[in-house]
């Protein structure tokens, strides 16, 4: 009896360790996670540490079909073909920034993605995170 | 003396030379006590706590024949063998114990002072030490020896010692970060970071040698002696992490794709000077790719931007031509417009 209980609070541990992990993905440098991701916005929230990068880009994939209405800050390049949309931060200060894309509709299916790249401000090797 | 020469300016290096002089006092001491021994030895003659003496050997053998004696009834007497009685007959001045000496006499009928060696006293009594003090000094020689040998050692660990410590407090390092490419006679960056610790006040001496067909087009900080082909910085605060760029350019003199090779020392200076060659990639080649297009596939993508804002964009002054890579990184791809001399970014 006692046993199964110690394993569900295990089961339990894990799973929100789990959710955490796929909630927010850091690496040294940067830390993101999507505030929001469907209806006609996204809102994703990069955490800059201290020492910051020297620069971050941020890719967002978005579903074909889908039309940009705004966006803040203002996207450095867009590949329509690939329905890609960068942004160049350069030396960007410890804190939070927010990136949002405003859509003209709705996101289908599971929203937009990103890829954000940074050189690790200790040792310069790449990072990446991904969010899907 | 040596060592007080070459241990200066350092409580540790003091702590050391007074160890070994300590050394040095105590073999002088151990040299007068072994004095003191053999003197006291000539006096008394004892070999390792046992009274000897030294009797005359034709006197023995003539007494024993005279009175028809064999060396057997001598050894039986004496409590020796037939083979020492012998022996000490056929030496000229044997030294036995004096327990044995006495016995010998009381055998012949003699007082043990007529079978003493006796050129006169004072060789009786020489014959007699002679033997004992060598047999003091030798420990004594090697006691003195054992210090002697324990002094070098002694050095050798302190040198060894004083020169770690001497990395433990002067570590430095250089690495360059440069293209592996470019296209002849434009302009690409090169910055060679420093890093040096240490507890004292150090000057640098970073120096940089570029191929035949290369020229400097800018350095910052400027470099202290610059001509065309090789850089100087002279630093005299030369602690931390810093960094020495400069903006060159190749020409290939008409070889295409020729590697040159770029050649960098740092030299610091304290009580003594240490050098090195300076780490990192030293070769480039001259081809049609961009400086920043690392991978040569004419794209400049996300890793190569970020690795230009990360190795060279930190450098202010420069005149790296950052918003040329960006132009590029936002179109889908380049090419080398040789006519042109440029770049013509494909959107």
């Amino acid at each position: 009896m006692k046993n199964k209980r110690k394993f569900r609070q295990i089961v339990v541990l894990l799973l929100v360790v789990l959710l955490g992990c796929a909630a927010e993905v850091h690496a040294e440098g940067v830390s993101a996670a999507y505030l929001e991701n469907s209806g006609d916005r996204t809102i994703l929230e990069l955490q800059v540490t201290d020492p910051p990068p020297t620069s971050i880009i941020v890719n967002q994939i978005i579903p074909a079909g889908v039309v940009i209405k705004s966006a803040s800050p203002g996207y450095t390049k867009f590949s329509a073909g690939k329905n890609v949309v960068k942004w160049l931060l350069k030396h960007p200060r410890p804190g939070v920034l927010w990136i949002v894309l405003v859509y003209e509709g709705t996101l289908p299916g599971k929203g937009a993605t990103a890829i954000i790249r940074c050189k690790s401000p200790s040792d310069g090797t790449l990072m990446t995170i991904e969010l899907r | 003396m040596f060592v007080e020469n070459w241990v200066v300016n350092s409580s540790r290096r003091r702590t050391i030379v007074t160890i070994l002089d300590l050394f040095l006092l105590i073999v002088r001491v151990k040299q007068k006590n072994l004095v003191s021994i053999k003197h006291m030895s000539d006096k008394k003659s004892v070999k390792s706590g046992i009274a000897m003496v030294c009797i005359s050997g034709s006197e023995v053998r003539h007494l024993r024949e005279q009175q028809n004696l064999t060396q057997l009834y001598l050894a039986t007497a004496v409590g020796v063998t037939t083979e020492t009685i012998s022996r000490w007959e056929r030496q000229g001045s044997p030294t036995v114990k004096e327990e044995n000496g006495v016995k010998l006499a009381e055998v012949l009928g003699v007082s043990l002072e007529q079978i003493l060696f006796s050129e006169d006293a004072g060789a009786v009594a020489e014959k007699i030490v002679e033997p004992e003090a060598e047999t003091a000094i030798r420990p004594a020689r090697i006691v003195a020896m054992a210090l002697v040998a324990f002094i070098v050692l002694l050095s050798v660990t302190a040198f060894f010692f004083v020169g770690y410590q001497s990395v433990d407090t002067f570590q430095f390092s250089a690495r360059r970060v440069m293209p592996t490419h470019t296209v002849s006679t434009l302009p690409f960056p090169v910055v060679v970071t420093v890093a040096f610790v240490s507890e004292k006040e150090s000057s640098l001496l970073l120096k940089e040698e570029l191929p035949p067909g290369c020229n400097v087009l800018r350095s910052v900080p400027p470099a202290t002696l610059l001509d065309r082909e090789s850089l100087k910085w002279i630093d005299k605060k030369g602690h931390g992490l810093k960094k020495f760029a400069y903006l060159a350019s190749c020409s290939s003199q008409g070889k295409n794709q020729e590697t040159q090779t770029f050649i960098g020392s740092l030299l610091v200076r304290q009580e003594s000077h240490r050098e090195i060659i300076v780490d990192g990639p030293d070769r480039l080649k001259l081809l049609e790719y961009h400086w920043a297009d690392s991978d040569m596939d004419n794209v400049i993508d996300d890793e190569e931007l970020l690795a230009v804002y990360d190795d060279f964009g930190s450098v202010e002054g420069l005149g790296v031509d950052v918003e040329e890579v960006e132009r590029i990184w936002m179109g889908s791809g380049y090419r080398w417009k040789p006519q042109e001399h440029m770049f013509e970014i494909i959107p």
